[in-house]
């Protein structure tokens, strides 16, 4: 039984991060149409950075972090300024192999700058664990989830009462209409990129923190696209449900099925088996909805 | 009138003179070439002419029917392990293996793709994502059928009688393999199906409403793409006479996708381009960071981050790639030469 | 004969509803022209008849239910149609694009196409679908530009390849929808004399989305005329245009 919580508990945590990385794709292709293929690196660079500005300068954790988030913030404004105000005429398709593009680029950069072998992360949580009655957590896994449901609470105040969220909720229900009022579209579009770098980020420094800094951080960003196809591509609420759905199977998948089929390295694919089951059974997700993404 | 190649309503192979003896004339000289080739340039050329045909397959879907596969070196590895297992554990003869391979290749691209050609082209890039890894994942798996990561050998048959132990007799093989899959390619752009394609590139809903069945024309062009890539990948099996998994990860689905778009996409030509320049780039940077840097361990992040780099860049600025840029070459210099060529 | 018959056809976006059991028939070998302000809903009402929406009610196209029909069956019943803002394929060839009109008519599977030459090959059906499309086009005046790549034409000419896509499906029912916008006035009365001709000598019937009464009264034998969605007259021209609800509906309208 305390195994099966102990899975429960930290797929929950886990999977909330998940749910974080998931709404800033689902943000950008609410926007823009286009699926972030470097979401993940976007979240392994943001660990990278944190971890680099703590070593260079000898900040505490926090200023650090908030240092990393501008970084972050300008990585996105970067990118679109140089890379995706150049596509505005560009079909959908080549926008997305641009973020291929990038995500590889992002990838080579950390690769040959810190190497590809694993740095353990700054140790900013004791390693004590904090009894929650039932079972013990690791100090890291709750300000992960604590972390990870502030921001996300954020955001969510953000879209509904603040004006610039509900233009871009408007610029995301139909870019014409957007456009037609006057909605200025290449502010709507970095927007959607700054915030989703930054939750990308802050899913990083999370994730390295829980796993470690390596580029393979940047898997931990792949492994949401399950996620907002299980939740539906063009939904909100979606993204944050199935980030801990994933979460949690990823986590069951690891611990119970190794032991039922003795089959290693199960647990990272197992939520793309889901991703296509999804595909073959409910396409548009458990709250997305259908016509919109027919062709 | 008659169909003949006399007819003004016919639509040729290639549309121009200049073309067709170019490609002639590029055939007969890689085929003579290829004989006298020591064994590194010889598995150059080869690598360089099977990439060229995965390539064509992947263009079809790319670039002519505007979807993204990110899988195409995992299905060319579902082509390589059933053709060396066909052959080797089930005695089949290499041929109908190599037609297997490709079959069995398009059926299981269909069971990760089916479903999302139905809706918007995104579904699929994200589908072939997860196809990539975990067919994969798969392979890893799978010891019997390729080795898990220490690989497995291939035996390399005879061909109705003809010995192809010879590495330049193989690469005429391929060679063979490949023109075949050019002209099936160039058959299909000139077709009403490479029309379906482009109408559902440019306007899917414009398309359907004119009589295209925009789901099957994308099965097609799909079933098509990952059957190339099949092929492709039994080859490269059969010409190392060893395949590992490792030649089938993501990093080289990337590299695929970057060959299209940097060849040109769309076009037969962008293609064939975009395979030389994925081939010899990397040992031309190898070359050149050797010189650079004494660490060879550096080598490998900068190739990459330069393909990400070229992919953007010619993404943005040349979305038609080297084809079109080769294409303006030899417009000019026919232009220059006063030679009219049509 | 009734070619097109629609019966109570409704549909509604969110809160919006865009049409409201609209009801009329289009007899064989007409010309109609369905006219409204803008916003009307003529433009839905046109790609309900195509199946890019699926409204309430019925529409029978010779007497089969087209409701629910997946959209590139429609062709194949006779239906053909223009488009408002021109909806060409810019990446192809002027013939290649007025190809894709007849390409359903074809049959070649993918084996035959792949394999091209000789008797099991498509090459046949290619080249008489190639013949019959330059005709088309010569029909048209538009020779000079068949290999043309068709993004680079003006406006006028756009259409008029974009007519003629429409005419090689050989439909039995040409949809139009504001086939003489952005045309001078010699440009309307040519195409105007186009389609009378397509309706006279091919026997086409036709329904087109016209703003330009000239030519609506020119050629017309049926109006139709909508407004917020609801059909407010059926008939022929000169007594719809005295219908006091259609002169309402267009006050402050050029007519």
């Amino acid at each position: 039984m305390e195994y099966f919580l102990g899975l429960l508990v930290n797929g929950i945590i886990v999977g909330s991060i998940y749910s974080m990385v998931a709404l800033g794709l689902v943000l950008i292709y609410k926007a823009t149409e286009v699926v972030n293929f470097a979401q993940g690196e976007l979240l392994m660079i943001g660990g990278y950075i944190c971890l680099e500005t703590i070593v260079q300068t000898g900040m505490s954790f926090i200023p650090a972090f908030i240092v990393s988030m501008v970084f972050m913030t300008v990585i996105a404004l970067v990118i679109e300024r140089f890379v995706l105000r150049k596509m505005m005429e560009a079909p959908v398709m080549s926008v997305i192999m641009v973020t291929i593009g990038i995500g590889v680029i992002l990838r080579a950069v950390v690769i040959g700058v810190w190497g590809a072998f694993s740095i353990p992360f700054a140790d900013i949580f004791s390693r004590d664990g904090i009894d929650l009655g039932f079972i013990v957590v690791g100090q890291v896994y709750v300000w992960s989830f604590v972390l990870t449901v502030f921001f996300m609470g954020l955001f969510g105040l953000f879209f509904k009462y603040t004006r610039i969220g509900l233009v871009m909720r408007a610029t995301a229900s139909s870019r014409k209409a957007a456009e037609s009022v006057g909605v200025p579209l290449t502010r709507v579009f970095a927007l959607a990129w700054v915030i989703s770098a930054v939750i990308s980020g802050v899913g990083g420094v999370l994730t390295a923190n829980i796993a470690g800094l390596t580029p393979e951080l940047s898997f931990y960003g792949i492994k949401v696209f399950p996620a907002v196809i299980l939740g539906g591509l063009d939904s909100i609420v979606g993204a944050t449900v199935s980030g801990v759905i994933i979460g949690v199977l990823e986590n069951f998948g690891g611990g119970y099925l190794k032991e039922l089929t003795g089959i290693k390295g199960l647990g990272p694919v197992a939520p793309f088996f889901v991703l296509v089951a999804i595909l073959w059974v409910r396409p548009t997700g458990l709250f997305g909805k259908k016509e919109i993404e027919r062709v | 009138m008659g169909i003949n190649s006399n007819n003004p309503y016919y639509r040729p192979l290639l549309a121009t003179r200049y073309e067709r003896i170019g490609a002639i004339c590029l055939v007969l000289a890689v085929a003579v070439i290829s004989q006298f080739l020591n064994d590194y340039h010889l598995t150059l050329l080869t690598q360089i002419t099977i990439f060229a045909l995965a390539g064509m397959g992947l263009n079809l879907l790319v670039g002519n029917t505007g979807l993204i596969s990110i899988a195409h070196a995992a299905f060319m590895g579902v082509g390589a392990f059933s053709s060396a297992y066909l052959v080797q554990n089930v005695g089949v003869p290499m041929l109908p293996a190599i037609l297997l391979a490709g079959l069995i290749a398009a059926i299981v691209g269909m069971v990760f793709g089916l479903p999302s050609l139905r809706l918007k082209g995104v579904y699929l890039a994200m589908a072939s994502f997860a196809a990539q890894i975990i067919l994969y994942w798969a392979f890893e798996q799978s010891r019997w059928l390729t080795g898990g990561q220490d690989g497995r050998f291939v035996d390399r048959p005879a061909i109705l009688g003809l010995s192809l132990l010879e590495s330049t007799h193989f690469y005429l093989f391929v060679l063979a393999i490949t023109v075949i899959g050019a002209v099936v390619n160039l058959n299909v752009l000139r077709s009403r199906m490479g029309r379906s394609f482009a109408a559902v590139r440019d306007r899917p809903m414009a398309a359907e409403i004119m009589g295209v069945n925009v789901f099957r024309t994308k099965m097609v062009a799909f079933g098509l793409s990952t059957f190339y890539a099949g092929v492709a990948g039994a080859l490269f099996g059969f010409y190392l006479e060893f395949v590992a998994i490792q030649a089938f990860a993501l990093v080289v689905s990337i590299q695929l996708l970057a060959l299209v778009i940097i060849g040109g996409l769309g076009t037969l030509s962008g293609s064939v381009l975009g395979a030389a320049f994925i081939v010899l780039i990397p040992e031309l940077l190898d070359d050149i960071t050797r010189m650079i840097s004494t660490h060879a361990g550096d080598v490998a992040p900068i190739r990459l981050g330069v393909f990400g780099l070229i992919i953007v860049v010619f993404l943005i600025y040349e979305p038609n790639g080297l084809a079109r840029t080769w294409r303006r070459l030899v417009e000019w210099g026919l232009g220059r030469l006063g030679a009219g060529g049509k | 004969m009734a070619l097109l018959e629609v019966n109570q056809v409704s549909l509604a976006f969110g809160g919006v509803q865009a049409l409201s059991d609209v009801n009329f028939t289009i007899e064989e070998g007409r010309i109609i022209s369905i006219i409204g302000p803008n916003g009307a809903g003529k433009t839905t009402l046109l790609n309900c008849i195509s199946g890019v929406y699926t409204p309430s009610g019925s529409i029978r196209m010779k007497g089969v239910e087209m409701v629910g029909m997946k959209p590139h069956a429609r062709p194949g019943l006779g239906v053909a149609r223009t488009f408002q803002n021109i909806a060409l394929f810019p990446s192809e060839s002027v013939i290649d694009n007025v190809l894709v009109g007849s390409d359903h008519l074809l049959r070649s599977g993918v084996l035959r196409i792949c394999l091209y030459w000789t008797r099991l090959g498509c090459t046949r059906e290619e080249v008489d679908a190639r013949k019959a499309a330059a005709e088309a086009l010569a029909v048209l005046g538009l020779e000079e530009f068949i290999n043309a790549p068709v993004a680079d034409l003006p406006y006028g000419t756009q259409k008029r390849v974009e007519l003629a896509r429409a005419m090689v499906a050989k439909p039995d029912l040409l949809l139009l929808d504001e086939p003489t916008a952005g045309m001078t006035t010699s440009e309307k009365l040519e195409l105007a004399e186009q389609v009378k001709i397509l309706n006279k000598e091919l026997g086409v019937t036709v329904a087109m989305i016209e703003h330009d009464m000239g030519v609506v009264m020119g050629i017309s034998d049926k109006i139709v005329v909508l407004d917020f969605g609801k059909k407010i007259a059926e008939g022929e021209p000169a007594e719809v245009m005295e219908n006091p609800e259609v002169r309402k509906a267009y006050l402050g309208e050029n007519t």
